[in-house]
């Protein structure tokens, strides 16, 4: 690592990916997305402009809080899993950051860029794709899906600094936001109308 | 005035003001088909470069626009591009039912529409993968339904597609740092496989396909084969751009044979799936599936005359994808349950729909005097030549999807003690009237694409 500061955000960003993974309440996904996101911008702010990358946790942040305000109806809708699958999600996710961890100098070298990055970039990208293998209710879905673009962004923001494409990549960012509260709302009944 | 703010930026801002108007769907109908009429007209008639005149005013349409230190190009090699595109959201839009389709369809097929264009347009070319993901985001506000849950098919769609991005993008920067260097083959090659991933999941490559068959049962007919005229046509002329512009992979030797291999793959599983599937919404993704591996197999061809015919078949594509959307929209109005059970005896409550779903089948499978088999007919006496085992699997995929077009149109013309009736309305018959005619026209005088498509002869893009 280049600083050891990052040491510190690195250890708090894979509690927060674990936490984020084991979670089933929307509270407890939202504060564990917001401290992943959080922790991102720590690490981004050594590398990128403070402006863009405030701008980046401003769009992350922005998503989770359209999510969090859909209603929510797992009131109605039993998803919460059992011991068994949490267990289950939490090896899951382990053997992806040994995997991230064993592979980390080839991947950094393959990439160009610093450890500082590479390794929240991809142990960010398998907490995302691992939330979008296993969940089922459609509120994870979306999260998993927005926890991926936030390690994308990481590697991808490293190298395009294009005004238009970041603009662009916040718009989709926000719209997966907007588009899966909207499809996360319960339906309306037809004497709603 | 520049091209883009033409054909993409006018129809985005309209897009957004007709979004108020979304209480009158008779209004938001006829500003679509104006608007969408005065874009293919234009596109058609108007050549990019030179000054366009109306009475007093000229307007001079130039072929670029900066924006945020990017670009958006269009060129006359687009111009067939765009009149095709606004033909189709034309012709869309004069079939649109406003009692049955959301009428947030006007607006935001408009905005799909110029952010597809958009994609094709944006210099580097890279980013179109942005550009694209945002229409996609766009196609899910249009077919969630206000009354019922989303079904797990939009989620999957959105997911697929929002997995694309990511890896195009990546492929570009795996690029963008190569372009010089073409001799450094392990990068470009894992650029490829990036590539790969992300054009399969456009275009719903096996084993990439599962979610268009799941998101087509999830979502009204018309809607799905509207988005599905636009966006693997789309989707191809990208691909086609990407080719172009990356001349390491032009002149790939791989090339050839990946896109051989992909297309008969596409063309026997579709065939397999298509025969052995009872719901008509996934066969209509079937449908889609089918076009779009003959579309890279005429890509396979490498010549000039493979993209001649490429071009000239997205024309039979979109009429007979509009005709079996619009069919099966208007058995789904009337109550019937889109199965094969559920489509029983149909031929004599609704006796035009279903020869309207029945002919566009046939023409699909390639049918002899039918719009599709002139092209389908000249790109297999082209793949002959190079690749005739390929024929034989073609030949398989065919026979498979025609056992299950066989199968449903025993379903429809099965005997009950009902008595004949027409329950269509009469802009209904007459639309599914000019489609059938069209299809026929086209199969019986195979020169009319041939002649649509010649004014944009001189400027399609030479590939190989």
């Amino acid at each position: 690592m280049e600083n050891w500061i990052n040491y510190l955000s690195v250890v708090v960003l894979l509690v927060g990916l674990f936490w984020l993974q084991l979670s089933d309440s929307r509270k407890s996904i939202v504060i564990a997305y917001s401290v992943v996101v959080l922790m991102v911008f720590s690490i981004n702010i050594q590398f990128w402009t403070f402006g863009f990358a405030l701008s980046k946790l401003i769009t992350a942040i922005m998503a989770i809080v359209v999510m969090s305000l859909a209603p929510d109806t797992s009131q109605q809708v039993e998803f919460r899993s059992n011991r068994t699958g949490r267990v289950f999600r939490g090896l899951g996710l382990a053997f992806c950051l040994l995997l991230v961890i064993f592979t980390l100098n080839k991947t950094t070298a393959y990439l160009s860029l610093s450890v500082d990055q590479t390794l929240p970039a991809l142990a960010i990208l398998f907490c995302g794709f691992l939330m979008l293998g296993v969940s089922r209710e459609p509120f994870k879905i979306i999260v998993g899906l927005l926890t991926i673009l936030v390690g994308f962004e990481i590697l991808y923001g490293a190298i395009e600094q294009s005004l238009l494409v970041n603009g662009l990549l916040a718009a989709v960012f926000l719209l997966i936001a907007v588009v899966g509260s909207y499809l996360i709302l319960p339906p309306e009944t037809e004497d709603e109308q | 005035m520049s091209a883009p703010v033409l054909w993409i930026i006018f129809p985005i801002v309209a897009s957004a003001i007709l979004l108020f108007l979304v209480r009158y769907p008779r209004v938001l109908k006829i500003s679509g088909i104006v608007i969408s009429t005065i874009l293919a007209l234009t596109a058609i008639l108007q050549p990019i470069g030179n000054v366009l005149r109306i009475g007093s005013l000229s307007v001079d349409i130039t072929s670029i626009m900066y924006i945020f230190g990017r670009s958006l190009l269009l060129e006359n090699t687009d111009r067939f591009a765009l009149s095709l595109i606004y033909s189709t959201l034309l012709i869309y839009l004069l079939a649109l039912d406003v009692r049955s389709v959301p009428a947030k369809f006007v607006p935001l097929s408009l905005a799909i529409t110029g952010l597809l264009i958009a994609a094709l347009a944006v210099q580097p070319f890279l980013y179109s993968a942005v550009l694209v993901e945002l229409a996609v985001l766009l196609m899910i506000l249009m077919v969630k339904e206000k009354y019922h849950q989303p079904e797990s098919g939009i989620i999957r769609f959105l997911v697929y597609q929002s997995l694309a991005m990511p890896s195009i993008l990546f492929a570009g920067w795996i690029l963008g740092g190569n372009q010089a260097s073409v001799s450094d083959e392990a990068r470009l090659l894992s650029a490829v496989v990036f590539l790969l991933i992300g054009f399969s999941i456009w275009l719903a490559v096996f084993p990439f396909h599962s979610w268009l068959p799941q998101f087509s049962q999830a979502i009204h007919p018309y809607l799905f084969s509207f988005l599905f005229s636009l966006f693997p046509v789309i989707s191809l002329l990208i691909i086609m751009n990407y080719i172009s512009s990356l001349l390491w992979l032009r002149s790939a030797a791989y090339l050839t044979p990946a896109l051989t291999v992909v297309g008969v793959i596409m063309v026997v599983t579709t065939g397999i799936l298509g025969s052995v599937d009872k719901d008509l919404k996934r066969l209509l993704a079937y449908t889609v599936l089918l076009e779009t591996g003959f579309s890279l197999l005429m890509l396979s061809i490498r010549s000039e005359q493979g993209v001649q015919l490429l071009y000239q078949s997205f024309i039979p594509r979109i009429l007979s994808l509009a005709l079996l959307g619009f069919s099966l929209a208007v058995g789904s109005n009337h109550g019937i349950i889109l199965t094969n059970a559920g489509m029983k005896g149909m031929g004599k409550k609704l006796p035009f729909a279903t020869t309207g779903i029945l002919i566009s089948l046939i023409s699909i499978t390639g049918f002899p005097l039918f719009a599709v088999f002139p092209i389908r007919f000249e790109l297999l006496t082209q793949l002959g030549q190079t690749s005739s085992s390929s024929l034989i699997w073609i030949a398989l995929g065919l026979a498979g999807f025609l056992v299950g077009v066989v199968k449903l149109f025993m379903m429809l013309t099965a005997p009950d003690r009902e008595k004949p009736e027409i329950n269509e309305k009469i802009s209904e018959i007459v639309i599914i009237g000019l489609g059938v005619l069209f299809l026929i026209l086209f199969g019986l005088y195979p020169q009319l694409t041939g002649l649509m498509i010649k004014p944009f002869y001189a400027d399609i893009p030479v590939l190989w």
